[in-house]
């Protein structure tokens, strides 16, 4: 029986929490060969990648020389049609052993899919944590200290 | 409520609030209902739930009209509503500068769910390191 777009995603978000777990998960097979992935914001990660090469010869190859170990589960989904948004919980350690996400926030993610294949998926992940923890950068205020910037509203 | 009238209600909200960015006399939070909780996600200094309208009001609301230029070339833009029930999850653009000058086009992933023809429950996921940049001044070392 033919799988829903929603059970798809299931799918491919357990077999990418496998394939962080070190274990076999064949993930590229759920991508369609011309899948697009967008990792937003301004990261040494984010960017567009188009197809399976720029896939996993670049964003998965970034990923890993950063990313020793993970974990990602899927929390919530709304499906519509050919697309499923989808908020994930998403934990790494790093091979310097910095943790991304300790504190369990949510992600989110869209996935567009046709003829049971991924064919766009833009992820939306804690870009301060992806700086931080993954690339070991710090946020330095320019003029004010952080603290009296977060006062401005807290 | 039917899946256009659920899109219908979160497009009205993000056209208001870029209405009110122009100085147009519209309140878009009239679209949220009294007992909203909105979540923001991530590790910037405004993530966190903000529960009920008035605490909503008195933080981002007032952060708003603080930390960003208002005028024509501020924008929010939705570019997917996906509807089940009385839910959305909504992917936006945005467009605007921020009160120290800086870009600050920024991407949003919500969970919006709608009850009484309102905003109810919103869990939001954007470029946090952008509003860490340019809402609050920093630079990355």
């Amino acid at each position: 029986m033919r799988r829903s777009n929603r059970e798809l995603v299931e799918e491919f978000v357990s077999r990418v929490d496998r394939s962080l777990k070190g274990q076999p998960a064949a993930v590229a097979e759920l991508l369609s060969p011309d899948a697009v992935i967008q990792v937003i914001g301004s990261t040494p990660i984010s960017g567009i990648y188009r197809g399976e090469r720029e896939i996993m010869d670049i964003l998965v190859r970034s990923a890993t020389s950063r990313i020793a170990s993970g974990s990602v589960s899927l929390i919530d989904s709304i499906a519509q049609g050919d697309r499923v948004g989808v908020f994930l919980l998403i934990r790494a350690k790093t091979h310097t052993g910095r943790t991304y996400n300790a504190q369990g926030d949510p992600a989110g993610c869209y996935f567009r899919l046709s003829g049971g294949k991924i064919e766009e998926i833009r992820f939306y992940p804690d870009t301060t944590q992806v700086e931080a923890e993954i690339y070991e950068r710090r946020f330095v205020p320019n003029t004010a200290s952080p603290r009296d910037a977060a006062g401005d509203v807290r | 409520m039917s899946t256009e009238s659920v899109s219908e209600v979160i497009r009205q909200f993000f056209e208001a609030s870029t209405r009110a960015m122009h100085s147009e006399p519209v309140n878009p939070l009239a679209l949220c209902h009294d007992q909203l909780v909105w979540t923001m996600t991530g590790s910037t200094p405004v993530a966190r739930a903000y529960t009920g309208l008035q605490e909503f009001l008195d933080t981002i609301g007032k952060a708003l009209a603080t930390q960003f230029r208002p005028g024509p070339a501020f924008g929010i833009y939705p570019q997917e509503i996906i509807v089940e029930g009385n839910r959305a999850a909504v992917l936006l653009r945005g467009h605007g500068e921020s009160a120290h000058g800086h870009p600050y086009n920024n991407h949003y992933f919500f969970f919006i769910e709608v009850k009484d023809g309102k905003l109810f429950k919103v869990l939001e996921s954007c470029d946090g390191a952008l509003v860490n940049q340019s809402v609050f001044d920093m630079h990355l070392e």
